[in-house]
């Protein structure tokens, strides 16, 4: 005599599951590429060469500005014919005697008036 | 140091969140073939079963941070409740479009006798006309012979409310099957 329980476990056991479809595990894991910054490529002949060639390349506009900037400033520091203080001092003095000249011409002709 | 294969889940899951596929690849291997039944019992189609465990393995994959280490905390247990949300999203989905719950495509095993195979699927039809949730309980605790209590968990439900989820459950069956006490005895 069986109970009720046990006819109904005896036939939910009859029902199977059909087998997944050609392999389920296998595509999965081949979907799951690791991230691309993290894969590794293998450096061959071709790879090395890229290398060396990019390494080569002319620099990007930016980095060329600023080469270029840096070594006009480096040239300009070095060169010992430019004093900057003295044509400093001397465009100086120019302006105190333009000044120095407008003040009396301005006094000449107030007290000529 | 311990090989891929003699490590737990929960020490695969802190490698795949380095990225490491073999670890990964591991546990596809190893868990594949027990998330597809319960995708399978529970949406009886196998294509939608096969997409459900591709998707869930893949989100973990992508996004391995999902898995949050805590004491005690299995990864069986917080997979399970993965598949069984992605199961219920897609059912709610299909349900919305109307379209049958039945696996056209299943094949018919032509071995398998007449008498058999009106029985198999007179089951398979009970089960599908099962609430959701009912059926559910069942598989979870019947097919994939889990305690109440990790069921309950999986669910997101008390022990006592799965306990009266797998009772309506069982007695639906077996009106549906005419499986009663009475016949019982008179055999």
């Amino acid at each position: 005599m069986k109970s009720s329980d046990d006819e109904l476990n005896q036939l939910l056991n009859e029902v199977k599951v059909p087998p997944a479809g050609s392999n389920l595990a296998e595509r999965i894991i081949m979907q799951a590429r690791p991230p691309s910054h993290l894969q590794t490529e293998s450096v061959n002949e071709g790879g090395f060469l890229k290398q060396i060639v990019a390494a080569l390349a002319f620099p990007k506009p930016g980095y060329a500005l600023a080469c270029s900037m840096l070594i006009g400033v480096l040239v300009g520091w070095q060169n010992p014919d430019v004093n900057t203080n003295a044509v400093q001092t001397i465009s100086a003095n120019e302006e105190l005697t333009s000044l120095f000249l407008a003040e009396i011409t301005f006094a000449e002709e107030f007290f000529d008036e | 140091m311990k090989s891929l294969e003699q490590q737990a889940d929960e020490e695969l899951m802190v490698l795949i969140k380095a990225y490491n596929h073999d670890a990964f690849s591991e546990l596809v291997r190893r868990h594949s073939d027990r998330f597809y039944s319960l995708s399978y019992r529970t949406l009886f189609n196998q294509s939608d079963a096969e997409d459900i465990v591709q998707e869930s393995f893949l989100k973990i994959w992508h996004k391995p941070e999902l898995w949050q280490e805590k004491r005690n905390a299995k990864f069986i247990t917080w997979f399970y409740r993965i598949i069984v949300n992605a199961c219920y999203d897609l059912n709610k989905k299909k349900s919305s479009q109307e379209l049958p719950l039945a696996d056209e495509d299943y094949p018919q095993d032509s071995e398998v006798d007449e008498v058999s195979q009106q029985r198999f699927s007179t089951v398979e039809s009970a089960l599908k006309q099962l609430p959701e949730r009912q059926r559910m309980a069942l598989n979870l605790c019947f097919y994939e012979g889990l305690s109440n209590n990790e069921a309950a968990e999986i669910m997101g439900l008390r022990l006592k409310a799965l306990q009266s989820l797998i009772m309506r459950g069982k007695t639906n069956l077996k009106a549906q099957l005419n499986i009663t006490e009475e016949r019982n005895h008179e055999k």
